[in-house]
């Protein structure tokens, strides 16, 4: 290859790719449950009906993924779930119809719980026992094969669980509680989050001014983009700083000493700001802007969150109005997740409506200050 | 420079100097990348613009043309958005909504190595840059030999030498080359054959490293998907990003009150809508409201409206880009295996049919 001197290749630092006493973690539960993971001490996790110590954990590379052991308490690496449905070379065919299938409910499955309960004790796997159920199903048989697949997969996440080990980025912390407890991080969803981070321009080397009211999420997401060249000020408004519960998920220490908090009183002599992100979702965003607007270097690229469009249309009246901004813009964020598999791809039935609007421009010089200069 | 760099602790970096690149922004939708020279012109339909003149004056700042041309501009720092903005296609590029969520799911940040191919118009791979600088290195590769050449002398004109490696290979046909194997942080795919390259992908990224190819067609998808599950990978996501931009405007709406009173004006005038110049143009070219009506209204006991700031979704926009699909390298047991091994059928939900179970 080309470059001789490559400096970003080279094995990680010994410590960023192992898991050890201390680290903070996401266990992604079959793809659809994020846990917050202390790896420390006597601490234990829930998985499913168990609770198993966390031990296990300590030692292996991020990106393992877990079981629990047949003796149903004890955490165990196991290999990765690999997408069954892609293993088959034939895509699968539809060669029944649901027209005979009678929905009876429970009296459909001759399996009784006690029956699982007791196959359970006796140590015998989830995935047999998946195998066990669809054996008993009175319909299974004539369900279509997208719909045996569909069985499966249902039953499955009730008795087999597959975690993967995650390292607490910004993007799986931002999911893990948009996920369980959206308000926490006043709903600030990951692609709004993204959006946020590319738009105000967060990179090595810049002296960002963040305004955070989603849990410290941006402020830490922010730092993360940092890492340690240069600091994140965190600004508040009154008298304390909001919580940082979210800024206390990410691991690297570098992250949460990256970030610092400041009042809005202690930074008005401090050299201008050249990235601002403010995502304070109960504060009018036109006030929380002419606070924060003189703070900031001319030609700073900014972005502003808000659950809700209006106070953000406003905002952007007004500074449009002002002249203190150019290449202002109201947008809003759309994703949606497509289930791909043979035969069976299609949007996915759940999605979430809710991605936040952001309004982005770039700051610049009050008109006066450079006429007189250049006009010379 | 395209990215900040501990150049910007410099004393005077927050002015343009000779040699800078800024960004010329003359409205939204009209911006140009500049190149300051001492003896440079910028013309653009508002007047001629001499360069000595913005020399010296900081970033942010409006200029002015020539007398006697009355125009003006802004001096902007080139930033990898307003790039995207300004840089000139070779082909179709990626737009900020995609470029955002590559780089979050991607986890990027400084110090980390990643892979990118085709380099394109280089859009992407400018925001790669920012995401993995000062420490990291993106390298990226181009099947189409001039645009290689291309993006490096873009690249290059953007201070970006040092932080991005462009070559020129195939690399549907032969893979990463060999001595990046076990190296990449993550890696990008915008080909037209994404599934030729997921082993060679494979191989580059280190355990737990992130792959992503964006394909505009679900076609490309399906049998990418289907490479990477046959390649080690895990966690596959297939998604879907889209920005909805809305236009903002200030109008006084009638109260319904007003509405009615309206009704009992002479010759069925009606009431003024206040405020907004815009709007009282809208009915003059309606033909209706003519300025003596004006008055007849005021003086109708009318409920004032207010001017109100009102949003509504620009019209046309994109209704696709492209499918982003995201996979981890999954990491694999040392040692004996574990007795149970579990083969867990994909998320399926939905499908084709009712299922009344």
């Amino acid at each position: 290859m080309a470059a001789p001197e490559a400096p970003g290749v080279g094995p990680p630092a010994q410590d960023e790719s192992i898991i050890r006493e201390g680290s903070r973690i996401i266990l992604d539960v079959n793809g659809d449950r994020h846990v917050f993971v202390v790896v420390k001490g006597r601490n234990k996790v829930k998985l499913g009906q168990a609770f198993c110590s966390i031990q296990p954990l300590i030692g292996c590379p991020y990106g393992s993924t877990f079981g629990v052991a047949p003796d149903g308490k004890t955490l165990q690496q196991i290999p990765p779930a690999v997408a069954a449905d892609w293993l088959e070379e034939a895509a699968l065919e539809v060669t029944k119809n649901n027209s005979q299938l009678i929905d009876a409910g429970d009296a459909n499955q001759q399996l009784t719980s006690e029956r699982i309960a007791d196959l359970r004790s006796q140590g015998v796997h989830g995935s047999a026992i998946v195998e066990a159920l669809a054996a008993h199903s009175a319909t299974f048989d004539a369900k279509t094969e997208f719909s045996q697949a569909k069985y499966r997969k249902k039953k499955a996440k009730k008795y087999v669980i597959t975690a993967v080990a995650r390292r607490a980025t910004a993007a799986a912390i931002a999911e893990a509680y948009f996920l369980r407890q959206p308000a926490r991080i006043g709903h600030l969803r990951l692609d709004a989050l993204a959006l946020l981070l590319s738009l105000a321009g967060l990179s090595a080397h810049a002296r960002p001014l963040v305004l955070d009211a989603c849990g410290g999420l941006v402020l830490g997401a922010a730092a993360e983009r940092l890492a340690g060249f240069g600091t994140v000020t965190g600004v508040y408004m009154g008298g304390a700083p909001p919580s940082r519960e979210a800024l206390a998920q990410f691991d690297a220490g570098r992250v949460q000493s990256g970030v610092r908090h400041a009042s809005l009183a202690s930074l008005l002599r401090r050299r201008p700001f050249n990235a601002c992100i403010v995502a304070a979702p109960g504060l009018d965003p036109g006030a929380a802007l002419r606070a924060l607007l003189p703070l900031l270097a001319p030609s700073t690229p900014f972005a502003v969150y808000s659950p809700w469009m209006q106070p953000l249309a406003e905002a952007m009246h007004a500074l449009r109005a002002e002249h203190a901004a150019v290449g202002l813009a109201l947008q809003e964020s759309w994703w949606r997740e497509q289930q791909v598999l043979p035969s069976r791809t299609h949007p996915k039935m759940q999605m979430n409506h809710g991605g936040g609007f952001v309004l982005s421009g770039t700051t610049v010089a009050p008109p006066t200050r450079s006429a007189g200069a250049t006009l010379a | 420079m395209l990215i900040h760099g501990p150049h910007e602790d410099a004393p005077g970096s927050d002015l343009i100097q000779e040699g800078s690149l800024v960004v010329v922004y003359e409205r939204f939708d009209s911006m140009k990348a500049v190149k300051v020279t001492p003896k440079g012109q910028y013309s653009n339909r508002w007047g001629n613009f001499a360069m000595k003149e913005w020399i010296g004056v900081p970033y942010g700042s409006r200029v002015h043309a020539r007398a006697p041309d009355s125009g003006w501009a802004y001096l902007l720092a080139p930033t990898p958005e307003l790039w995207t903005a300004v840089l000139r296609h070779r082909t179709q590029i990626l737009y900020v909504a995609d470029i955002s969520m590559v780089v979050a799911m991607l986890e990027l940040r400084p110090g980390c190595t990643v892979l990118e191919s085709g380099t394109g118009s280089g859009s992407l791979t400018t925001s790669l840059a920012r995401a993995v600088a000062p420490t990291g290195h993106v390298y990226t590769f181009e099947f189409h030999e001039q645009r290689a050449q291309l993006a490096r002398e873009d690249f290059a004109a953007n201070g970006l030498s040092d932080v991005i490696t462009v070559q020129h290979r195939n690399i549907e046909e032969s893979g990463f080359p060999s001595d990046l194997h076990g190296k990449a942080d993550g890696l990008f795919l915008d080909l037209p054959g994404p599934w030729k390259a997921v082993e060679s992908a494979a191989a580059c990224l280190r355990p737990d490293g992130v792959f992503c190819s964006f394909s505009p067609c679900i076609e490309q998808v399906h049998r990418t998907c289907g490479s990477l599950a046959r390649s080690g990978f895990h966690c596959l996501r297939t998604m879907e990003v889209l920005l909805r931009s809305y236009e903002v405007t200030s109008s006084g709406l009638k109260a319904v009150e007003e509405s009615v009173l309206g009704d009992d004006l002479p010759s069925g005038e009606p009431a003024d809508v206040g405020g907004d110049p815009d709007s009282k143009r809208a009915k003059r070219e309606d033909g209706a409201a003519p300025e003596e009506a004006h008055t007849a209204a005021s003086a109708a006991p009318t409920l004032p409206s207010q001017a109100q700031v009102l949003a509504r979704p620009v019209a046309s926009g994109r209704g696709h880009t492209g499918y982003l699909t995201f996979a981890r390298l999954a990491v694999t047991v040392p040692g004996p295996q574990p007795q149970a091994v579990l083969v867990v059928p994909a998320p399926a939900e939905g499908g084709a049919e009712q299922d009344t179970a």
